[in-house]
């Protein structure tokens, strides 16, 4: 089943599927989000960056923590795949990190008054992204594949340290961020009328990542696999 | 629609900067996603067919 040539043919099968339902899903939350919520009773309109704001930090944690196990598989049992996988998946993370820091710093100056403090979870969110460009740096300054995928699960496995710190920042400290909104255990502390659309996008930006995701994988199983057969059939080669 | 008309739509009871600044950035960071890999795979490709052309095999 781990298969690069499997796995390249079964998600070329998926990709149609999770880039429509991706789109749709990100119209509609953010739409529906922007233009048919009512505003929040202390925050006025600037609470509509959540749509964005916590899709993005969500996934920003959830891809490090995908990135690491997909190393930590790679390093361990030596499977290509799931090196590969963690290769794809720093960019698309760093770049989610980077937009949840910025949305969040556009969304504390009406706010808070100011666009950033130096609390718990933004100082911890905001060493996540170093990590990530940390990953991404030192895998393009190694030349040897394996040498690099190595380094960078060992990188990515040390860095998770800092997953459950950004979690739960809100609980340990006094931080000015607020609390979580969605909690697994206690349900959401947020009117039906905003949370189905945040549900909505959450779900919609996942689906967006997993797209983005697999287009990646499959250059990368291509690149890695150019002298194998079944690749060079589908380049054309005349056998 | 909750906004009256397109003017309190775009001025958001004065929070219109920065709820359209955060979603012109959040267009750009996920035109970005979408983009980058497709020019790296269409790249990727035109370079492996390339170099089997002047391997002779295509």
């Amino acid at each position: 089943m781990a298969s690069p040539k499997w796995f390249y043919e079964f998600s070329g099968k998926c990709l149609p599927w999770v880039g429509g339902l991706a789109l749709i899903g990100v119209l509609t939350g953010i739409i529906w989000g922007l233009l048919f919520t009512p505003p929040d009773y202390l925050q006025g309109n600037s609470y509509r960056i959540i749509f964005l704001h916590v899709p993005s930090a969500s996934l920003a944690l959830t891809v490090y923590v995908s990135l690491a196990i997909s190393a930590g598989i790679g390093f361990i049992w030596k499977i290509k795949l799931a090196d590969l996988a963690a290769k794809c998946l720093a960019p698309i993370g760093a770049s989610f990190c980077a937009l949840a820091l910025v949305t969040g710093a556009i969304w504390g100056k009406p706010t808070w008054g100011t666009w950033w403090v130096w609390d718990a979870r933004l100082t911890s969110m905001l060493i996540l992204l170093f990590l990530y460009l940390g990953l991404i740096a030192l895998r393009e300054a190694i030349t040897s594949q394996d040498t690099a995928a190595r380094a960078c699960a060992v990188l990515s496995m040390v860095g998770l340290v800092n997953i459950p710190i950004i979690k739960f920042s809100v609980d340990w400290w006094n931080t000015l961020h607020q609390g979580a909104t969605i909690k697994v255990t206690k349900g959401a502390s947020m009117a039906p009328e905003m949370l189905i659309p945040l549900l909505i996008s959450i779900f919609a930006f996942y689906l967006f990542c997993l797209f983005v995701f697999l287009i990646r994988l499959r250059t990368e199983i291509v690149s890695r696999e150019q002298r194998t057969s079944w690749v060079r059939g589908m380049l054309g080669v005349r056998s | 629609m909750y906004f009256e008309d397109l003017n309190s739509l775009i001025s958001m009871g004065g929070h219109g900067p920065y709820v359209w600044g955060a979603y012109l950035l959040g267009f750009i960071v996920l035109g970005w996603n979408l983009v980058s890999p497709i020019l790296h795979r269409k790249k990727t490709i035109a370079e492996l067919r390339r170099q089997l052309r002047r391997e002779g095999r295509l």
